[in-house]
């Protein structure tokens, strides 16, 4: 079956468009879905992730790009909840709740008013990776690299605030700041995931790969690089089950991811007993 | 300048309950000072105060002649008991190289010089051989080894630690002081600790805290003096500095 989905990418375009946004969500995930991981901020990210429903939703109702509409929502709720992480005290629950309830909303009812509601909304909410066309790639190149960027400039800064907020304010680093822009690194990789795996499987996405990563690694590098390679060999061979059964491809990509991840934990549970 | 902390009259709460009250006292350079008291007497305020992570509501605060905050850099600090998370992927040369970060540290590497110093540090703190385990895998004394090495790895004027000693037993203890005892040489060090055991031997001033500065001299702390601190029935132990 898996010989068949290979020969099949060799010859039909949009697998080969398919494999490519793989690769670049990967990229992004590994990059990012770290530092979801060792933050323990799952809750913000799911909050960004469905809150960018909103945006897509008001932008296809006002005929602007689904995607720029996801961009520019992600990074003001990355802004807002960084504020409130900061900020909210004991009702950070609640509001998070509250952005990422009222966002979704308001996108499911942008998109009902819009034409095609139907296929719209299960295109955004469950991925559409089979579509991606060469525009698309284009703006997920860009996207990845930005992610890339972000790292790269302030990966020791992040590494020090994810480890230690108190001691790195102390030392002169502006904590709130930082920590909003890990989130903004967090929200772009959000909208490259949302054309492989959809907004409702993003966390998980952005949760498996490097939670499974961390069980064969203590560094943030190598956590990131193994994370990179689980969430592109995921994302394959989810697309090679969702090609060969006729499956929904993100919800395949993210079983493989949580099968792998659940096999990895029972490995090294096991492993632990034994020595 | 010998002053290097200074308070006058401060007053700082947490809401409407009243941490502190019009703490007047100052550590000069060279200093080896200690801050006592029970628990929730204000001893870690006080830091907090000093570092500039909170901000007292009356009277005078200076830290190296300016307002708290402004010459971090020259502070190192150990923080009560490693909270941190366990599973957290970074190793022991990691937490201490983030001692020598600050607000212009972009990019994923560090240079030569910063793993010189850090190699040092480790050196210094015993522990070279642990420079790759990973940080929360180490026993509560190695974790506030690899904490103390972070504060100094900058070569700190100004050292300050909250309870270090309270998560090991009691030959890391007198350890660790002789190890802020020789780091005193080269900085002004501030104690916090809600036991005065093995800190007097070593300190040459002492601030007693409950809510306001019960005493500032640890040549003239007395019996009764530690009674208004703690009451209830106390214990008495002849100290080296005479408490």
């Amino acid at each position: 079956m898996m010989m068949e989905f290979f020969n099949a990418v060799l010859t039909f375009n949009f697998l080969q468009n398919a494999l490519a946004a793989a690769f670049l969500a990967s990229f992004s995930c590994g990059i990012s879905g770290t530092f979801v991981h060792i933050n323990r901020i799952t809750f913000i990210t799911g909050g960004i992730a469905h809150a960018v429903l909103g945006g897509v939703g008001a932008a296809v109702f006002f005929g602007f790009s689904p995607m720029a509409g996801a961009i520019a929502v992600s990074i003001v709720f990355a802004v807002i909840l960084g504020l409130i992480r900061f900020n909210g005290g004991q009702h950070e629950d609640t509001v998070i709740s509250a952005l990422w309830g009222c966002g979704m909303s308001a996108g499911i009812i942008f998109i009902y008013f819009s034409p095609g509601y139907a296929v719209n909304l299960s295109n955004y909410l469950f991925g559409n990776i089979l579509l991606v066309s060469k525009g698309d790639l284009i703006s997920l190149s860009i996207l990845a690299a930005v992610v890339f960027l972000i790292m790269a400039v302030f990966y020791r800064q992040f590494a020090a605030v994810s480890f230690d907020e108190e001691y790195a304010r102390i030392r002169g680093l502006k904590s709130s700041i930082i920590y909003i822009v890990m989130l903004i690194m967090i929200a772009l990789t959000i909208v490259v995931l949302m054309k492989v795996v959809g907004l409702i499987l993003v966390i998980a996405f952005l949760s498996f790969p490097s939670a499974t990563a961390s069980i064969f690694s203590s560094k943030i590098p190598k956590i990131m690089l193994l994370s990179f390679v689980f969430s592109f060999v995921f994302s394959l061979t989810g697309l090679g089950v969702s090609y060969s059964y006729n499956l929904p491809t993100g919800a395949a990509i993210t079983l493989v991811a949580g099968f792998v991840y659940i096999i990895s934990i029972m490995i090294r549970r096991y492993y632990e007993k034994l020595f | 300048m010998n002053e290097v902390i200074s308070f006058q009259g401060v007053n700082f709460s947490y809401g409407k309950n009243k941490v502190l009250e019009d703490i007047t006292f100052s550590i000069e350079k060279g200093d080896f000072a200690a801050i006592i008291g029970p628990n929730g007497g204000g001893k870690t305020t006080i830091l907090k105060l000093i570092l500039g992570l909170i901000h007292k509501e009356h009277g005078t605060l200076k830290v190296f002649g300016q307002d708290p905050a402004k010459n971090n850099l020259k502070i190192g600090y150990v923080p009560q008991f490693s909270v941190h998370d366990s599973s957290f992927p970074i190793e022991v040369e990691q937490v201490v190289m983030s001692g020598l970060l600050n607000s212009f540290s972009f990019g994923p590497f560090y240079n030569k010089e910063i793993k010189e110093k850090v190699k040092d540090a480790l050196a210094k703190l015993g522990l070279s051989d642990r420079a790759k385990d990973r940080f929360g895998s180490l026993s509560g004394g190695l974790k506030q080894r690899t904490l103390i090495a972070r504060a100094i790895v900058s070569q700190p004027q100004l050292l300050l630690l909250d309870e270090p000693v309270s998560s090991v037993d009691s030959s890391v203890e007198k350890d660790v002081f002789e190890m802020l005892n020789e780091f005193n040489k080269t900085m002004t060090i501030v104690i916090v600790s809600h036991d005065i055991g093995f800190i007097s031997g070593f300190v040459n001033k002492l601030a007693c805290v409950n809510r306001t500065l019960v005493m500032n001299d640890a040549k003239n702390v007395t019996f009764n003096d530690i009674d208004a601190l703690y009451k209830g029935n106390k214990v008495g132990i002849n100290h080296k500095c005479g408490i």
